[in-house]
């Protein structure tokens, strides 16, 4: 995809756009940084890298407002130069979300959140916190444990992602059945609207004053406006934590067991069935051994908050184990679990190193009464040689999230890009059919742009009439989401 | 797998993960020290590098610098447009990308080697802005890529200790930043004799005492020479002694870098000062002075933060508390 910055015409404007953008607005047109900002963490990117190397950079400036009232500043500096604006918060997506578009022929500007990274406040009576955007998720949790709090916010790339990216793409952290999404800790949402207005969303935990526009914005993948700063619920840091490990001697029992455990209103903070295959392949045999693990799925589950109320739970999920045939193996396997939570994040690398591989995820939501031919279905693509592994790791009364990972080689002909669509078309096919939300938390972005049709149907038609009454010009994050 | 019968699956399994093992869990050439491990890495450091966060700028994220001498060395130019490497610079050294690789990527180590192959004019003019005085045993010039200085000084240098133990020491070539561990000079030679016996400081501790202190310990120090034990065991001893001492953020254990030990101010002097603000703005409201360990990372601070604390708030170096 050419950058804006070869073509002559483009270029020029860029340069006198530039002239008009205010000097205390930090920005680079530096050919690293450029480069550095033209992709996230989608895995298809990183395969064409792998193959055909570093390609020209897709954006023609970066620009680093540090308060809202800069980021207006940059919203009206672009309508005034026919630009357009891509809100980035750490590029830690997995979608292509924030690349630029090759259907976008204007300049296009990278507006890189992660200056504005402050605490404004903590209400300890109401048990919120206001925070800006580009705070990285890790870095927040370290202030809000000093204050004795915790987020209850714990997704695999909590390292390296932002509370900006989280609200984007309606993010999911490891501890969601106990303290929910991102979008069930959301207050209130300051954004920037593709007007310059500057507009904060809600003032209390439930309102009847019209539709909720919190949750009409969380995950607009910044299509609709940025998001600068968000009032989050937060939680005391829990007392104590009781950790489990459960076998389960094949999925269907592991389902009902974990459903039949939320349904009654245990909410463990941390509740996962690893299906029989990730179970064999990716968790410590030897431990397994040890814990008297007999085959099947393996369950971890954590119960955490105060003393008395989760060693309660977790009393009441082993008496439900020995009523549902569900083997009770101690605590060692949550233990395990807790003290490695983040390492299959550095498991992509290893994969994506060697040639001619494909690594990538796909999460999907379902309810209870599809979920087991949604994850026969997914299973049942064809990968050539290669795997495909599952875990649940987000309960709901009323279903629960597949996280599955893909593993294979592309084959000796073709790219393995093309190989890398062909797989995906096949798994996001099966999945729909089957009667799945084709995303629980990673969102849309490039790679499933044309399904949210598919998807959405109708509900596509309203939100286009939505981006264009606020956006009509599509300059924010344009081409993304079917929009 | 659960219609194969298990006579059949069990060793079937404990067969794939021996392959796997042996081919896909493990990187290319049996290396996870090699650039390229960081170039498909999600970036788990991204949080912990004190220059990425204070410069909000993805192209100094520990991975993508890595990534970029990959890129550099495998697609010459391709990357950089034929620009120079300058986020290979943009690095502190204080290692807490390589605590939390799960593969121990020595990212800072990396980089410096790498200055001296890939130079940038910003970096050479600074070297030359460095006096003998500023680094006397040459470990700026190191960091900066001036090989010829830092080995000049360090030779003057250990000439000058004479008589104090060093004086048969064969100086080596400096190879990296860490040619001072190496070579066995640090100054931290020189404070650890003194933390490792306490009882010889009680007078000069005594100043320590009435005043709540914030300690700054020099990560760069700490984490790459390892003696961040030997910090922690005198912080139990001086606390037990009555001063009280408070350990920043996340109880001592992650402090942020200062960004003021080692050649970093010389090259990026805002963002310098930005990290020095920052870790003081996070924490002032436990302190009233601030504690460091190493001198050059008080000078740091106070040129930073000068203006902001003003007289009533005073900077004190242990190093200097406890002169040679």
């Amino acid at each position: 995809m050419p950058s804006q910055s070869e073509s002559g015409e483009s270029s020029s404007k860029l340069s006198s756009a530039l002239e008009t953008l205010k000097k205390d607005i930090r920005s680079s047109v530096d050919p690293v940084v450029l480069h550095s900002y033209s992709q996230d963490q989608w895995p298809r990117m990183l395969l064409e890298l792998r193959e055909k190397g570093p390609s020209q950079p897709t954006i023609d400036l970066v620009v680093w407002p540090k308060s809202t009232e800069q980021v207006a500043e940059i919203v009206k500096w672009a309508t005034k130069c026919d630009i357009s604006l891509y809100p980035y918060g750490a590029g830690s997506g997995v979608c292509g979300a924030t690349m630029a578009s090759a259907k976008d022929v204007r300049p296009k500007v990278v507006v890189d959140l992660k200056q504005m990274r402050a605490v404004r406040s903590i209400d300890r009576k109401s048990m919120v916190v206001w925070v800006e955007a580009g705070i990285i998720g890790e870095n927040l949790e370290r202030y809000l444990n000093q204050e004795n709090l915790t987020l209850g916010h714990f997704p695999s790339s909590i390292y390296c992602s932002s509370v900006g990216g989280y609200l984007a793409a309606r993010s999911a952290g490891q501890l969601s059945t106990k303290y929910g999404k991102i979008e069930d800790m959301v207050l209130s949402l300051e954004c920037v609207l593709p007007d310059g207005t500057v507009a904060v969303t809600g003032r209390a935990p439930r309102s009847a004053m019209g539709p909720d526009w919190t949750q009409l914005l969380l995950g607009s993948e910044g299509t609709l406006c940025f998001f600068t700063a968000a009032c989050l619920q937060v939680q005391s840091f829990p007392e104590a934590r009781v950790m489990m490990g459960f076998g389960a001697p094949d999925m269907t029992r592991a389902l009902d067991f974990t459903r039949a455990m939320v349904q009654r209103g245990m909410r463990p903070a941390v509740l996962r069935i690893y299906d029989p295959l990730e179970t064999s392949l990716t968790l410590n045999s030897e431990l397994l051994k040890k814990v008297g693990f007999k085959g099947g799925a393996a369950i971890v589950a954590i119960f955490e908050g105060g003393k008395k109320l989760s060693n309660a739970e977790a009393e009441e999920a082993r008496d439900l184990a020995l009523s549902s045939g569900i083997d009770y193996l101690g605590p060692a396997l949550g233990e395990h679990w807790w003290e490695h939570r983040y390492d299959v994040s550095y498991k992509q690398q290893l994969i994506l190193s060697h040639q001619r591989t494909i690594v990538d995820t796909f999460e999907i939501a379902a309810t209870w009464d599809n979920l087991e031919q949604v994850y026969t279905a997914v299973k049942k693509v064809k990968v050539g040689l290669g795997v495909i592994l599952a875990h649940l790791s987000h309960f709901y009364h009323t279903g629960a999230n597949i996280y599955f990972s893909l593993v294979s080689h592309s084959g000796w002909s073709g790219s393995s890009s093309e190989r890398y669509d062909e797989i995906w078309n096949e798994m996001l096919k099966a999945a729909l059919e089957a009667g799945a939300s084709l995303s629980h938390h990673h969102g849309v972005g490039l790679l499933k742009t044309e399904w949210m049709r598919k998807e959405k149907g109708p509900w596509l038609d309203f939100m286009r009439k939505v981006k264009n009454g606020i956006d009509p010009e599509n300059r924010l994050n344009p081409f993304k989401m079917g929009l | 797998m659960g219609s194969i019968p298990k006579i059949v699956s069990t060793p079937l399994k404990w067969v794939s993960k021996k392959i796997l093992n042996h081919t896909l869990l493990r990187f290319p050439g049996g290396d996870a020290h090699q650039p390229m491990v960081c170039v498909y890495c999600p970036e788990m450091c991204r949080f912990s590098c004190p220059t990425a966060v204070v410069s909000a700028n993805d192209a100094v994220t520990p991975c993508n610098k890595m990534g970029l001498l990959y890129k550099e060395e495998t697609w010459p130019g391709k990357a950089t447009q034929g620009g120079p490497l300058w986020p290979i610079y943009d690095c502190t050294g204080c290692g807490r990308c390589t605590e939390y690789c799960v593969y121990d990527m020595p990212v800072a180590l990396k980089l410096f080697e790498a200055r001296k192959k890939y130079k940038w004019e910003e970096a050479e003019k600074a070297a030359a802005r460095i006096t003998d005085a500023e680094d006397p045993v040459g470990d700026l010039a190191d960091e900066l890529g001036d090989s010829a200085n830092a080995k000049r000084r360090l030779e003057q240098f250990l000439k000058r200790q004479g008589s104090g133990g060093e004086k048969s020491r064969k100086v080596t070539e400096p190879k990296s930043l860490y040619f001072l561990q190496q070579n066995g000079v640090s100054a931290v030679l020189h404070w650890e004799k003194m933390l490792m016996n306490p009882s010889n400081s009680k007078m000069q501790l005594q100043k320590l005492k009435k005043t709540p202190w914030l300690l700054h310990e020099s990560v760069w120090y700490n984490r790459h020479l390892g003696k961040t034990d030997v910090i922690k065991e005198w912080l139990k001893w001086a606390q037990g002694q009555g001063i009280q001492i408070q350990q920043p953020f996340a109880k001592g254990d992650d402090c942020i870098d200062c960004g003021g030990e080692g050649a970093y101010p010389y090259l990026f002097s805002e963002q310098a000062r930005q990290m020095a603000s920052d870790i003081w703005e996070r924490d002032k409201h436990t302190a009233d002075g601030i504690l460091c360990v190493s001198a050059r990372c008080a000078q740091h601070l106070r040129s930073s933060l000068g203006k902001v604390l003003g007289e009533k708030t005073p900077i004190i170096a242990l190093s200097e508390l406890f002169p040679d």
